[in-house]
């Protein structure tokens, strides 16, 4: 499924005119979802990389258009932002889509206070995968999570925020569920110029089919998928043209 | 799927075919990096007649690393699967044109790899039908590619792992395509290398051509008969050669009587005139210049000095021409003519293609509509089989003891001493090798076997892991005599040796995978599962 064919279906964007920006954006990422079909990570669900720049693309008035877009999705409605949550947007859009858009899937409740506080901690998509603790060692408070350090440093900076909102951004919870989706949105790239790359395990692989046919080898078992063709990139015939040149 | 318009990635086809390394072998990290570097070499001589590797990627922990190889996907299969799909294309000028031109671009590609640019030189070491790719193209036959390079390397692993969990159907395969220096190899003295030169894979490339003409003078039925017209006659060979022993002391090498019976047969049909067709030629360099088991003495630099080859003298050494200092009294006699031919390199084959392209006349040139005519009949059981060449002489540098070429005989041991293990991989791959022989596809369900009334009671309870059956001997002997009854006729040839001559009755037990004759510790029969895939 691509994210232009079923970003919105007629009916959903009936119940969009009537969701906020925030439901609208989860209902898209839920409806661009594709599901990867190699064999290790068969039914793994994952998130195209062109999808969210293809949501902005539909956004009128360019930069503005897109910062106004994920302003509201945080919440923010007033026509003439802050110059902080102008910056804040830029930061996203920049630096952060992806886990900005892992915190909207997950359906964080303080979206806007966690953006702010990942923006503060210059924490960025290349930052990306949060190293993954299990819920015992998420329990052991002298080992905090990152994401509770952060979150600790900036409470104990703003005392007075910390009073005005007791409640935390970051527990086992919200942690454990950014963990456990962050691998949808952090699909490898299929390259011709990137030999022998290590993908994670728990990564699901952007094989959008598989085919029944398969054939042995000598060596191993020989089957034939299509890749996402938001992921794979194959110039190699430039390649193979500079070398020959050489 | 297709690519969204005006996104920033590329819409080239993105189906690939993946292969998915089996993990638990020993070094296979070394194997895949082997492969991926030979690969990645392959990609740069920008050869149309080999298989452009993509990519590769690992996954998983250090401790237990899955390696996966991306390759183009070819949509025909392989060579096989061309020869055997279901409307065979019409036999005419431009299918026998097209024929050359695409052993033309394969032997180029193998002369590319045999020589590299950078001097270095690479083998592919397992050429045969199903390592030569097929993909289609809309206006005519497609394009023929090699694949599956950097099998070489690795190939001695494939039989380390022989009893673990790898598919044996390819060695199966390989062996047929071996040449006789390989199966002369066990004949060395012990610890002499092992070493594979590139006239290896032009052995490989005489037995591809030969199946193909075979194909376009007769068909893949015919093209069957023939690849399993000489398992298991003439000694343990199914490959195109054969080692046999002339008198005590020798062992003949030489094209096997069936092949060359065969090539006697095309050489005499209109269609396959030397000299005249493009097939004729094509048969004749088959004959003098591939299937040929005498190497050049130095075919490095000598036999490629005209052709401004590049010199590589490290690793074409004729394995028949080792000196051994261990000599004994026994010899091995190469077949050879007073005067020798011997197999041409890679570019010597390219060159004697092209030249039947250049040569190309009419119609009549590449193809001969002359109706049908039949392929050579059987020789298996033909008394006196005429020596082929009948040209012998004596190695005088290679003396080896006497020992088999493949010994299949048990070590003496004591049979009660003996460890059954099962094994369903092993069955399945017999199974599949069975199935090929019968022309039936991977997951064709066989026909249904005849039965007699017991052992149809006897099929009705194979599913229970233990029961009792038991045959008059009579019964059993005369069933499988008339062939009135195909497991009647299975049990009698796995028991009949083991009976008592005056025993009147065969009692027969399961006990888990096991059949035996009741009071034998050994089974007759072994009960294998086919885990549901295909049967077996």
């Amino acid at each position: 499924m691509t994210s232009e064919d079923s970003y919105q279906s007629e009916s959903e964007a009936d119940s969009d005119s009537e969701s906020t920006p925030l439901q609208s954006l989860w209902n898209s990422l839920r409806a661009s979802m594709s599901t990867s079909m190699f064999e290790r990570t068969e039914t793994k669900l994952f998130l195209p990389r062109d999808t969210f720049e293809q949501i902005l693309s539909r956004t009128e008035g360019g930069l503005s258009g897109r910062r106004k877009l994920i302003l509201e999705v945080m919440g923010i409605e007033s026509s003439r932002p802050s110059e902080d949550d102008r910056a804040l947007a830029e930061y996203i859009l920049d630096s952060a889509q992806k886990v900005f858009l892992i915190a909207v899937y997950i359906q964080l409740e303080q979206l806007h206070a966690a953006m702010k506080l990942f923006k503060v901690s210059q924490y960025k998509d290349e930052k990306l995968p949060v190293e993954e603790r299990t819920a015992r060692e998420l329990d052991d408070t002298p080992r905090r999570h990152e994401f509770e350090r952060m979150e600790n440093r900036q409470r104990d900076r703003r005392r007075k925020d910390r009073k005005k909102n007791p409640k935390r951004i970051w527990d086992i919870h919200t942690i454990s569920k950014f963990q456990d989706n962050q691998w949808t949105f952090l699909i490898p790239i299929i390259s011709a110029h990137d030999q022998n790359c290590n993908f994670d395990s728990r990564c699901p692989i952007p094989f959008t089919t598989k085919n029944a046919q398969q054939r042995s080898g000598a060596h191993g078992i020989v089957y034939k998928y299509t890749i996402h063709p938001a992921h794979y990139k194959n110039s190699l015939h430039q390649v193979i043209h500079v070398i020959v040149q050489d | 799927m297709r690519a969204n318009g005006g996104s920033q990635y590329e819409t080239e086809p993105s189906v690939v075919a993946v292969k998915a390394f089996r993990t638990g072998g020993k070094n296979v990290a070394g194997d895949v990096k082997r492969e991926v570097d030979a690969l990645a070499k392959m990609n740069q001589l920008g050869q149309k007649h080999i298989v452009r590797f993509i990519t590769s990627f690992q996954r998983g922990t250090q401790e237990d690393l899955e390696h996966y190889v991306l390759f183009e996907w070819a949509d025909g299969g392989n060579l096989s699967d061309f020869w055997h799909q279901p409307q065979t294309p019409k036999r005419t000028a431009s299918l026998v044109k097209w024929v050359i031109e695409q052993l033309c671009g394969l032997s180029r590609a193998l002369r590319a790899a045999h020589y590299m640019p950078n001097g270095a030189c690479y083998r592919h070491g397992d050429l045969k039908p199903g390592n030569i790719l097929w993909f289609p193209d809309s206006d005519g036959y497609g394009t023929l590619k090699i694949g599956d390079w950097g099998e070489a390397k690795i190939h001695n692993q494939v039989t380390a792992l022989r009893h673990g969990r790898v598919d044996t159907t390819a060695k199966y395969g390989t062996r047929r395509y071996e040449p006789p220096e390989t199966g002369l190899h066990p004949l060395l003295p012990k610890g002499t290398p092992h070493v594979r030169s590139r006239l290896y894979d032009l052995w490989g490339m005489g037995c591809i051509i030969l199946e193909f003409i075979i194909w376009l003078l007769y068909d893949h039925e015919e093209l069957s008969r023939f690849n399993n017209s000489n398992q298991g006659y003439f000694g343990p060979s199914d490959m195109f050669y054969e080692i046999s022993h002339e008198i005590s002391h020798e062992r003949v090498v030489r094209i096997h009587r069936v092949v060359e019976h065969w090539m006697e047969h095309m050489a005499k049909d209109g269609r396959c005139h030397s000299g005249e067709t493009a097939l004729g030629i094509l048969l004749q360099i088959v004959r003098t210049g591939l299937l040929v088991t005498k190497l050049p003495e130095d075919s490095g630099p000598a036999g490629s000095a005209d052709n401004g080859m590049p010199s590589f003298p490290h690793d074409d050494s004729p394995l028949i021409s080792v000196t051994t200092p261990d000599s004994t009294t026994h010899e091995i006699i190469h077949d050879s003519s007073p005067n020798p031919r011997t197999r041409f390199p890679a570019h010597k084959l390219e060159t004697e293609l092209l030249r039947i392209v250049q040569l190309g006349g009419g119609e009549h040139y590449w193809y001969r509509n002359q109706g049908p005519r039949s392929a050579p009949g059987d020789i298996i059981g033909m008394p006196h089989l005429p020596v082929p060449t009948g040209h012998r002489a004596h190695s005088d540098v290679l003396t080896t003891p006497a020992i088999d070429m493949v010994d299949y005989a048990h070590p003496s041991l004591d049979p009660e001493e003996w460890e059954l293990e099962l094994d369903n991989d092993f069955a399945a791959t017999l199974s599949s090798r069975l199935r090929s022989i019968m022309g039936m596809s991977p997951h064709e369900t066989p026909q249904s076997a005849k039965l007699c009334t017991i052992c149809r009671d006897f099929q009705g309870r194979l599913l229970d892991a233990e029961f009792a059956i038991s045959y008059a001997t009579q019964i059993l002997r005369i069933n499988s005599e008339a062939k009135s009854c195909d497991l009647c006729y299975l049990l009698w040839q796995n028991c009949r040796d083991k009976l008592d001559g005056g025993c009147e009755s065969v009692h027969l037990q399961r006990t888990g995978s096991a059949i035996r004759i009741r009071g034998l510790k050994h089974p007759v029969l072994t009960v294998l599962r086919s885990d549901g895939k295909s049967p077996l």
